[in-house]
């Protein structure tokens, strides 16, 4: 800044000594930025001055306006109408001695509390910029950990490396929507400490001030936020219809969940029928492994969600599961769950007369010698071993497939082994069948 | 000119100035330097009055360094400059008559 101009602020200051502080500071504060401002434009020094005027003129006017209502609200200040008189003032001196005396005595009292009093926002506001900071820090995280995984899809897999992209772009502009909110929430509540701190304005202007910087604030905040919205969006797009996020979720929820396991074991003597009905367990139906031995056990891993019950009715063993009751939309949670299992095994050279194994959601694996044989599942695979032994089959699927000897069959249907004294029967609706 | 009358005037043109968006000092006294004649010394008084009043509120913005201070209009400045127009609209027609008047008795028009 020029000498000259130098002189100008210094004479206002000194020509405004005794004023209230805050209001010299004002008065400086506007010319210094007139000045930066001027010469960022390119002013010359004398053009500057010339627009200045006379600092003289400047004091004169401030001087004459503190005198008439200085450190009034706005309420209080009668409006110069358009060339109607201008305010008298007598009035307002009187009230206004009384004022500055109130007023300076709650300034030094009133500094400490509320120094106490702000600070915890202020501490507040700091962690959640911090906080914010980390949502925006681990949204290029994002990026840096899909492009590594671009890198690491084998050649080839060009789906599947699109798919890993959107998936990274989504998840990238959702923890950027997260950091941004979370930086307005610190915004929010630094600016509203500041506002306690800062009480040297009027209310009524403090207040319109701090609500239309807000209104400005969000409407670049919203445009923001649509920005990354759009770009989760469009991530999310290109993911979805390629089927990644899909088997990603699938295997994901693959996790066995905890359980506790449940033995039965009866003489296999005593019983010539099983029926076994789960909702979305796996059944498995095998050759125990101790040669021998004459019993039947059936091994139920039962997770927090089912209940199994074990019922023998003459020579039928029942095993039925339940819902607890505990999770909502059990049906649509379980057929992801379904990793617990019941297993029936029976003595070498058994054969029940009739073996019912039905799921909903379940797998049913079957490696025995076969006797009268039904399993049923709506959403599950089957696997059938007979073990070499004769007996009639039929599989049926509706939307899956049927594989025979590794291979898979055209239809949905399949029949073999017409002479044999025992029948299997295989039914799955939208699951595979496959026959050893 | 009357200063009275200057001072509403120029009230008015800051309000209205305002009213198209907010700016900050040294655009707006480009804008008004540029409409009439006018300093600094001027400027700052007719500002510190219509903040004073409610009528224009203020808020700070990062620039190069500084704070640069915005002006913006109020929903009471707003309304105050409406009454602005239609009084300046009523002093139209009168000057319009006594710019008549004056070219009957005097100078042509």
């Amino acid at each position: 800044m020029g000498s000259r101009l130098d002189q100008v602020l210094e004479r206002i200051r000194a020509g405004l000594d005794g004023l209230p502080e805050d209001t010299v500071r004002r008065v400086l504060d506007y010319y210094q930025e007139y000045i930066a401002e001027a010469i960022e434009a390119g002013r010359s020094e004398d053009e500057i001055l010339l627009r200045l005027g006379d600092p003289g003129e400047i004091v004169e006017e401030i001087r004459a306006e503190a005198s008439l209502a200085p450190e009034k609200t706005p309420a209080d200040m009668p409006g110069p109408g358009l060339g109607g008189p201008s305010p008298t003032g007598t009035t307002e001196k009187t009230g206004d001695r009384c004022g500055r005396i109130y007023s300076g005595a709650r300034a030094h009292a009133g500094k400490i509390l509320l120094a106490l009093g702000v600070s915890p926002f202020y501490l507040l506001g700091i962690g959640f910029y911090i906080i914010a900071a980390g949502g925006l820090l681990s949204a290029l995280t994002a990026v840096g950990l899909t492009v590594a995984g671009i890198l690491e899809i084998a050649p080839g897999y060009t789906w599947e490396k699109i798919s890993m992209a959107g998936i990274g772009i989504f998840a990238a502009g959702c923890l950027a929507i997260t950091g941004l909110l979370l930086w307005v929430g610190a915004a929010g509540i630094t600016s509203f400490a500041h506002g306690l701190w800062r009480r040297d304005l009027p209310r009524g202007l403090e207040r319109d001030q701090e609500t239309a910087g807000r209104k400005r604030g969000n409407g670049e905040i919203k445009k923001k936020l649509v920005v990354l919205a759009t770009i989760a969006l469009l991530g999310l797009g290109v993911a979805l219809p390629t089927g990644l996020p899909l088997r990603y979720f699938l295997i994901w929820n693959s996790v066995k969940p905890a359980f506790e396991v449940y033995t039965q074991t009866y003489n296999a003597a005593d019983i010539r029928e099983i029926e076994v009905k789960t909702l979305n367990s796996m059944i498995i139906a095998e050759v125990g492994a101790r040669p021998g031995g004459n019993e039947i056990r059936i091994v139920y891993e039962e997770p927090d969600w089912m209940r199994g019950k074990f019922t023998v009715s003459g020579n039928r063993l029942i095993f039925s599961e339940e819902s607890r009751g505990r999770l909502p939309f059990l049906d649509f949670v379980a057929r992801h769950e379904g990793m617990t299992s019941v297993k029936i095994e029976v003595p070498p050279g058994y054969r029940a007369r009739a073996m019912t194994l039905a799921s909903k959601g379940g797998h049913i694996t079957i490696a025995l010698p076969a006797g009268d044989i039904k399993a049923r599942t709506l959403t599950g695979n089957i696997r059938f071993d007979g073990c070499g032994s004769p007996f009639a089959l039929r599989a049926v699927v509706k939307n899956g497939k049927i594989i025979t000897g590794g291979r898979p069959l055209a239809g949905g249907s399949y029949t073999a082994g017409t002479g044999g004294e025992h029948t299997v029967e295989l039914e799955s609706n939208g699951g595979t069948v496959t026959i050893e | 000119m009357d200063p009275q009358l200057k001072k509403g005037i120029l009230d008015a043109l800051v309000l209205s100035i305002l009213a198209e968006g907010d700016t900050y000092g040294y655009h707006l006294s480009e804008r008004v330097a540029g409409i009439m004649e006018l300093s600094e010394t001027a400027l700052y008084p007719v500002l510190r009055r219509l903040e004073a009043q409610g009528w224009l509120g203020t808020y700070s913005v990062e620039h190069n360094g500084r704070l640069r201070k915005y002006y913006h209009l109020t929903a009471a400045g707003r309304e105050r400059l409406r009454q602005y127009v239609e009084e300046l609209t009523e002093l139209e027609r009168i000057i319009h008559i006594i710019a008549k008047g004056a070219g009957d008795h005097g100078e042509q028009a």
